[in-house]
């Protein structure tokens, strides 16, 4: 049987302390440092030393700050009203692309003068989330009185193990509040999951959803983890 | 620099999107980065061009992640280092920033004064109590030969020339310390050779 180095709780621990002291260095650092955004183990051992040493860091007196120098578009404040639904970025183009390619056909025949009054799609809530780099990720919806979503992936992500995805949905204001775990996103086809309260009441104040991965078992209050999925979250009734 | 208690909240924030949050940590935590950064490279400019690159990894969340762990601003620090690292030896990759010279003396090139001098001297400053016991808690030259390569950046090659010693007794020391750092730190018996 093979054994792997990162098998070992004590070779691993000296290896991160060396990291975190500078003596790592090279190749053996960079491998470390991939293992450690996968391997539970290896990234707690360098999440510990990180802890004990960086105090170290306390003793050296703060330097006066130049002017930053990061700027990128995503700074400008929020936009309100309805143009926060068409602000530039690719990612939340593409969710508005997808939202309108889902519902602009049953929007279309829906404005027919001899369309029937209802639209044909339920009354449901839809959210179209692009990965980070802008490729169309996850569909969410659930019904608007329902107790249950469904969810499409359209891109998988690698969910490493130890780690779920959790449902997230952000407010006009930009307050993220947690809504569910979502197991089996960006893993199945298709998840249907219940929901802990009627889609009504959990989904309405979202302007946008998003997804993260969290220690399994454990329910944030806020994200710990950048965003895996994030886009809009559309309401679809007249 | 500030209390450290809302840092983890706004490093939650800025994966959000959240400028202000962003530009709030930028002033809390900025200087201090660029001060681990400057006491590494001892240039001001190439400090500031690894603060704003670690910046804005961050923001573009790029900032190597460790897998379940929230992003802490130790780790952040341990990232700024090593960027700093990395630039010094793009740069120069072999030519000491200080030294000591024939009299014994640590001599520094360029180092912003209260940065500059042996790395004993800023933990005259205070820092965290245990941290600062169990630093105490290690023999002189291995305490030194740990933080040249923590605070400084310098390789165990570079901390052998500096401290003219042999770089196995270099690499032996640093080891031993950190064991026995952990050992005081996390309030372990400790299990001395005989």
């Amino acid at each position: 049987m093979t054994t792997r180095w990162h098998d070992h709780p004590e070779l691993v621990d000296r290896l991160a302390a060396a990291y975190v002291a500078g003596s790592l260095r090279g190749p053996a650092a960079r491998r470390l440092l991939a293992l450690a955004q996968r391997h539970r183990g290896v990234a707690l051992a360098l999440a510990d030393w990180s802890a004990r040493l960086a105090p170290l860091f306390d003793s050296l007196p703060d330097v006066p700050l130049p002017a930053p120098r990061w700027r990128p578009p995503a700074l400008k404040p929020p936009a309100a009203g309805w143009r926060a639904w068409v602000r530039p970025g690719p990612v939340l183009g593409v969710a508005l692309g997808l939202l309108l390619g889902l519902a602009g056909p049953p929007l279309w025949l829906a404005l027919r003068p001899t369309a029937p009054a209802q639209a044909l799609l339920p009354e449901s809530y839809v959210g179209v989330l692009a990965t980070a780099d802008g490729r169309p990720g996850l569909i969410v919806s659930a019904l608007r009185r329902g107790r249950e979503m469904e969810l499409k992936t359209l891109a998988p992500i690698n969910v490493p193990p130890g780690l779920q995805a959790v449902l997230w949905r952000i407010d006009k204001d930009g307050q993220v509040s947690v809504v569910a775990p979502v197991p089996g996103a960006g893993r199945d086809k298709f998840t249907r999951l219940p929901l802990p309260d009627e889609a009504e009441r959990l989904f309405f104040p979202a302007v946008e959803l998003a997804v993260s991965l969290e220690p399994e078992g454990s329910l944030p209050a806020k994200p710990t983890a950048a965003f895996v999925y994030r886009g809009l979250c559309g309401k679809f009734w007249r | 620099m500030q209390p450290a208690a809302d840092i983890p909240q706004l490093l939650a924030r800025i994966a959000l999107r959240d400028a202000a949050a962003m530009d709030t940590l930028y002033r809390r935590v900025g200087g201090r980065l660029l001060a681990i950064a400057l006491r590494v490279l001892g240039d001001r400019s190439q400090a500031e061009d690894v603060l704003h690159e670690v910046m804005s990894a961050l923001w573009a969340q790029r900032t190597p992640t460790l897998a379940a762990q929230p992003l802490s601003l130790a780790w952040l620090q341990v990232v700024t280092r090593n960027r700093a690292i990395d630039l010094q030896r793009r740069r120069r990759p072999e030519e000491p920033l200080q030294w000591v010279d024939a009299s014994g003396e640590e001599r520094a090139h360029d180092v912003a004064s209260a940065l500059a001098g042996p790395p004993e001297q800023l933990l005259e400053r205070q820092i965290d109590a245990r941290l600062a016991h169990c630093l105490e808690g290690l023999d002189a030259e291995p305490r030194r030969a740990l933080l040249l390569g923590f605070l400084d950046g310098l390789s165990h090659p570079q901390i052998s020339a500096r401290l003219n010693r042999p770089l196995g007794m270099i690499k032996a020391w640093v080891r031993r310390a950190l064991l026995r750092l952990r050992t005081c730190m996390d309030g372990r018996v400790e299990d001395r050779a005989p």
